[in-house]
């Protein structure tokens, strides 16, 4: 089915919008959601409750493409929920690609000179602009996605060496590019 | 070191990044493996272009699924068809508005009637309808039925979506009507006939449908987020002269009108009804002004007496009264949220 017609049977308020959902992009929904959370019911739980989300967005909003904004509320979600569940776990590939990130982020002292969020998503579409199709698929698949190395070798056709390789360079490229905009987290 | 809200900013980036990471295929893979994989993908389209081609026009394609009918709560409901000819095969579906039809294509004799929760009919009458062709849609996809007898039908002004089994719904112009049911489907449960509160108001653009989120039900709209027109409710009653005063009327009308209006929401009668709260919200074009009423009820519930809460929403549209009506047993500030997004939604057609 494709998405327009998903999205009309949102509109119709038809339950069989949330079934043909999850019949299409349901796999990849549960595979970033149990990246962040390393657990399969709360994996469950959250892409469920993102099925809500878009079933309550929906209308009035007509996303396209629908799938990304389903992930991002998939995404949304389980980091909410991973927050929640930090003090008791921390063992799951997203803690993995977050803990490679801390080396090229700097700290700040002064809380005033703090970039807001919006900004820095702002500069994080620049970095990625400024790479290759290639490496932007990697650093996204790595940092958004939390997919592992041996995944992203797969999809980009590369050894899982060379994809570690190119994230290290990526990394070092990334605190670059925010040391020269003097950016502080 | 703050990757928490590297992570957080991360996840606002646009959705053309996201797209792209989703949608990348390799150019890397093996070469010989990429051609054997295009011969494949080629035998592939003509193997299954052979064999479904025919199931999707064919006298033995899909059908489209039947409208969902929630058994607990429709003990029968009002169906019709075309008698014999090239549109006795059509389902009927929903009204479709007035500037989309094109010209008469035929009159036809319909036979209309009850049918109970398996779909089988209960009695029949024969009516008199003529078919429209719908602008854009060829008459073999879709067509429009209007009826020229009134039958039990509270009006004949509408124009329905009807459509051929095999239809393909993804390149019409509208969206498509077939799932739900249509004006005539006037409700009946155990506590009568709901005088036709399902209509589609005046206008013919309107469309409810009752949606389960969790436990609550939300009286959803389709296009123009107006549930219905108060005056078809209200009959025989005399409504109150200013929109303001209607939220209290509503609590204070003990008899035809309180049942009417509460039973087309609830289908049940509550013991008592307490107005809490009114407010005023407009929609977010600044065209149209909403009276929000918050309920209290009480109803006879299968464990002892159970308390509900409601929210509705009146608007006064060129002195015709609407109401959208939401109950909430649970989760109540989210529904109110959800719903009032809604009906900021809300524009003028």
């Amino acid at each position: 089915m494709n998405d327009e017609r998903i999205i009309e049977l949102f509109f119709e308020r038809s339950e069989e919008a949330i079934s043909e959902l999850d019949k299409k992009y349901g796999r990849v929904c549960h595979a970033v959601s149990y990246n962040i959370l390393n657990d399969i019911r709360d994996a469950e739980e959250c892409v469920n409750d993102a099925y809500l989300g878009t079933w309550n967005a929906i209308p009035p909003a007509r996303p396209n493409p629908l799938i990304t904004f389903v992930l991002k509320i998939v995404r949304n979600i389980s980091l909410k929920r991973y927050e929640q569940n930090t003090a008791l776990k921390r063992n799951s590939r997203y803690d993995a690609s977050m803990e490679e990130l801390e080396d090229c982020l700097f700290s700040s002292s002064n809380v005033e000179e703090e970039i807001t969020k919006m900004e820095l998503t702002g500069i994080i579409e620049s970095f990625l602009d400024s790479l290759s199709k290639e490496n932007r698929v990697i650093f996204l698949r790595r940092y958004w996605f939390s997919d592992t190395y041996e995944e992203i070798a797969k999809t980009v056709g590369l050894t899982e060496k060379n994809v570690s390789v190119r994230l290290t360079r990526l990394r070092k490229e990334l605190r670059k590019y925010l040391m020269e905009r003097e950016v502080l987290l | 070191m703050n990757t928490k809200k590297f992570s957080d900013a991360l996840g606002n980036i646009d959705e053309g990044y996201i797209d792209e990471a989703i949608s990348y295929k390799s150019k890397r893979k093996n070469n010989f493996w990429l051609k054997l994989g295009s011969v494949a993908a080629c035998l592939a389209v003509v193997l299954t272009a052979g064999i479904t081609l025919p199931a999707l026009f064919g006298e033995d394609g899909p059908t489209p699924p039947r409208p969902p009918i929630d058994e607990n709560v429709i003990e029968k409901y009002y169906d019709y068809g075309v008698d014999g000819g090239p549109f006795s095969v059509y389902t009927g579906g929903n009204v479709i508005m007035p500037d989309k039809i094109g010209n008469v294509i035929e009159s036809v004799t319909v036979t209309a009637g009850w049918k109970n929760a398996d779909g089988e009919w209960l009695n029949t009458e024969n009516l008199k309808a003529q078919i429209y062709s719908i602008e854009g849609v060829s008459s073999s996809t879709a067509a429009a039925l209007k009826f020229i007898d009134k039958g039990e039908a509270v009006t004949t002004s509408h124009y329905y979506v009807i459509t051929h089994p095999n239809a393909q719904y993804n390149g019409m112009l509208f969206p498509d009507y077939k799932a739900q049911n249509p004006v005539r489907y006037l409700e009946e449960t155990s506590m009568g006939k709901a005088n036709g509160w399902q209509d589609f108001g005046t206008k013919g653009e309107i469309r409810t449908i009752t949606v389960p989120i969790g436990s609550t039900y939300v009286y959803q709209m389709y296009s123009y987020y107006i549930r219905n027109d108060l005056s078809h409710i209200y009959a025989d009653e005399e409504l109150p002269d200013k929109l303001e005063d209607l939220p209290r009327w509503l609590t204070d009308t003990m008899t035809v009108g309180r049942r009417s209006f509460w039973y087309s929401m609830g289908g049940r009668l509550p013991k008592s009804i307490t107005l809490e709260a009114t407010s005023n919200i407009t929609s977010e074009d600044g065209g149209t002004q909403f009276i929000k009423a918050e309920y209290k009820t009480i109803i006879d519930g299968n464990n002892g007496e159970k308390e509900e809460s409601w929210v509705i929403y009146f608007m006064d549209e060129n002195g015709v009264y609407s109401a959208y009506a939401v109950v909430t047993n649970d989760d109540f500030d989210f529904v109110k949220a959800y719903t009032e997004s809604i009906v900021k939604s809300y524009k003028q057609k």
